[in-house]
């Protein structure tokens, strides 16, 4: 068998309790930083290795779909936006909907809708609201 | 009248031999304190839900074997009887049962002898799990299996806050020799540290067996205690400006990062540390289970039933190693206030450590992240969380402090197996 590093004569060690404890508390707080930051470097290559092949492969499935779909589809399907050029019609329905919905069917109209940024931690509302609902239990 | 008698007779002969008698008797009165102490923590685990999926049963069992006679940890034994009575010798005679059943032995003096064996209790048999380190991997192979190393993959710098909060351990260990303790128990009581049961439990079993009842507790305990110890030491350690830093979102995952990262992780730590292979072999194997999705049956039986009947059977058996002749020295409030130390240590290390990266990243990285680095997972982590929304109720670290977690449980692996390397 191959030795590489001479063995502790262990009963040496334990009699002289300054060697004990230098040998013990260098040689585990190097052991358990060298094996951690091994595995760190293992897992950035990894994952840069990784993303260059994920980044490879991506586009050819993104040009996929473009030749299968008809190109007219879409523009058929599109809804009819509002005079602003902004909303489409079904989609403020739907806000009215979900409003009313709240307060037992009243009728709402919709009379503004804009973008409000709500600057919790980089996140939409929904985000945050979402990630609120997850984390409440802890 | 002879009736009456007869009947104050058998009540006696019971009375006398009941447990109740014991109690009142020479050193009966310790077993009284660790009944009471069975009972406080029975009480912890029930009324104040303190790690109750552990401590309850170590409560219990610990509550059995203090319970005078009730032999539920007795050593199986073989008791020499003779077959035929033989004048001048103390030995027992054997039954007609006992020389039908066991083969009888002619001895050089001449006499003929029977080996009556005599059967351990129910949890001396179940220890074995424990005594031959069994059961502490089967625990980490559930731990694997319910445990997500997304966050680490994501940020694979969390590894040094899990290395960083094992420092405790060490620190502690140097504590230990310098209050008497031999280097082996050193080890064991140092490794509460890693603030990781199923480690402590396997850690001690190797090292120094009959100190597994109270290292167990104090581990158990502390962990318990994550969210009342960490958070004062949190608060010490940083600023408000560092507690209040706003860490980026994580990357997304792939699924076969995933599946490679347990079977990476086994490859370096076993080859580099053969001795850490049970534990952090175990650990990746649950995790394999879970990420592979091809297992989900065996993922799920990991995570569920063989987790609970693992924990039911180490949770009694370690509280049954709690006797009262062991349990009750002044080396047991030793070991409870150097397991309290190295836990303290560790959440600091961790700290300063988080600290450090703060530093090197220009602030990008919140400080409290570092203190999830012991493992006790996903309190450590929880905490984390709760005491960063303290400065800002919509920060959310929790996920960035599994990241650290996660690590500190295959830092805390590492360190066992560097400990028990060289101890040994």
């Amino acid at each position: 068998m191959l030795t590489v590093f001479t063995p502790f004569v262990q009963s040496e060690l334990f009699d002289d309790k300054g060697m004990l404890m230098a040998v013990i508390t260098v040689s585990g707080i190097v052991i358990v930083f060298a094996i951690l930051v091994l595995l760190i470097f293992i897992f950035y290559a990894y994952g840069a290795i990784f993303r260059i092949f994920t980044q490879g492969s991506e586009p050819k499935k993104a040009e996929a779909p473009k030749q299968s779909v008809p190109v007219q589809a879409p523009v058929a399907a599109t809804p009819q936006p509002l005079s602003d050029g902004e909303i489409p019609g079904e989609i403020i329905a739907v806000i009215a909907a979900a409003i009313a919905s709240l307060d037992d069917g009243k009728t709402y109209r919709v009379k503004k809708v804009s973008r409000a940024r709500t600057p919790v931690a980089g996140r939409t509302a929904w985000a945050a609201s979402g990630l609120f609902e997850n984390t409440r239990p802890f | 009248m002879e009736i009456l008698s007869s009947i104050w007779a058998s009540i006696l002969s019971i009375l006398n031999e009941s447990g109740l008698l014991f109690l009142f008797e020479g050193e009966g009165w310790k077993n009284a304190i660790m009944i009471a102490v069975a009972c406080f923590l029975l009480y912890l685990a029930i009324g104040k839900q303190f790690e109750p999926l552990l401590l309850l049963p170590i409560a219990f069992g610990m509550l059995l074997v203090n319970l005078p006679l009730s032999g539920v940890m007795d050593v199986p034994l073989t008791e020499l009887k003779l077959a035929a009575p033989v004048s001048g010798s103390d030995l027992a005679v054997a039954s007609a049962t006992e020389l039908a059943k066991y083969g009888q032995i002619v001895m050089p003096d001449g006499n003929t002898y029977v080996e009556v064996a005599h059967s351990g209790g129910l949890l001396y048999y179940l220890y074995l799990g424990v005594k031959l380190g069994i059961y502490p991997p089967l625990i980490f192979l559930g731990i694997g299996a319910m445990s997500d190393f997304g966050p680490l993959l994501a940020n694979p710098k969390s590894f040094i806050l899990g290395a960083a909060a094992q420092i405790g351990i060490f620190a502690t260990f140097c504590g230990a020799i310098l209050l008497g303790f031999p280097a082996k128990v050193a080890g064991a009581i140092a490794i509460i540290g890693g603030a990781d049961g199923p480690t402590a439990i396997y850690v001690t079993s190797k090292l120094a067996a009959e100190y597994l009842g109270p290292i167990a507790v104090a581990a158990y305990s502390y962990m318990a205690l994550v969210p009342i110890i960490q958070p004062p030491i949190m608060r010490a350690l940083t600023t408000k400006k560092e507690r209040a830093v706003v860490m980026t979102q994580l990357r997304k995952v792939s699924k076969t990062e995933k599946i490679m990262f347990p079977i990476i992780v086994t490859i370096v730590v076993a080859l580099l540390l053969p001795s850490a292979a049970p534990l952090v072999g175990m650990l990746m194997l649950g995790n394999l289970m879970r990420e592979s999705g091809v297992v989900k049956r065996i993922s799920d039986a990991a995570q569920n039933e063989l987790m609970n009947i693992v924990t039911i059977f180490l949770g009694v058996t370690v509280g049954a190693t709690a006797r009262a002749e062991v349990f009750l020295k002044t080396e047991t409030l030793m070991i409870v206030g150097l397991g309290l130390a190295a836990f303290c240590l560790g959440t600091a290390f961790g700290v300063i450590f988080g600290k450090l990266m703060y530093l090197f990243t220009g602030g990008k990285v919140n400080p409290l992240i570092g203190s999830a680095g012991v493992s006790a997972v996903p309190m450590a982590a929880r905490v984390s969380q709760k005491v960063g929304q303290e400065t800002d109720p919509n920060n959310y670290l929790l996920m960035h402090a599994l990241g650290p977690n996660v690590a500190g449980v295959i830092g805390s692996a590492v360190a066992a197996g560097v400990l028990l390397a060289v101890l040994k």
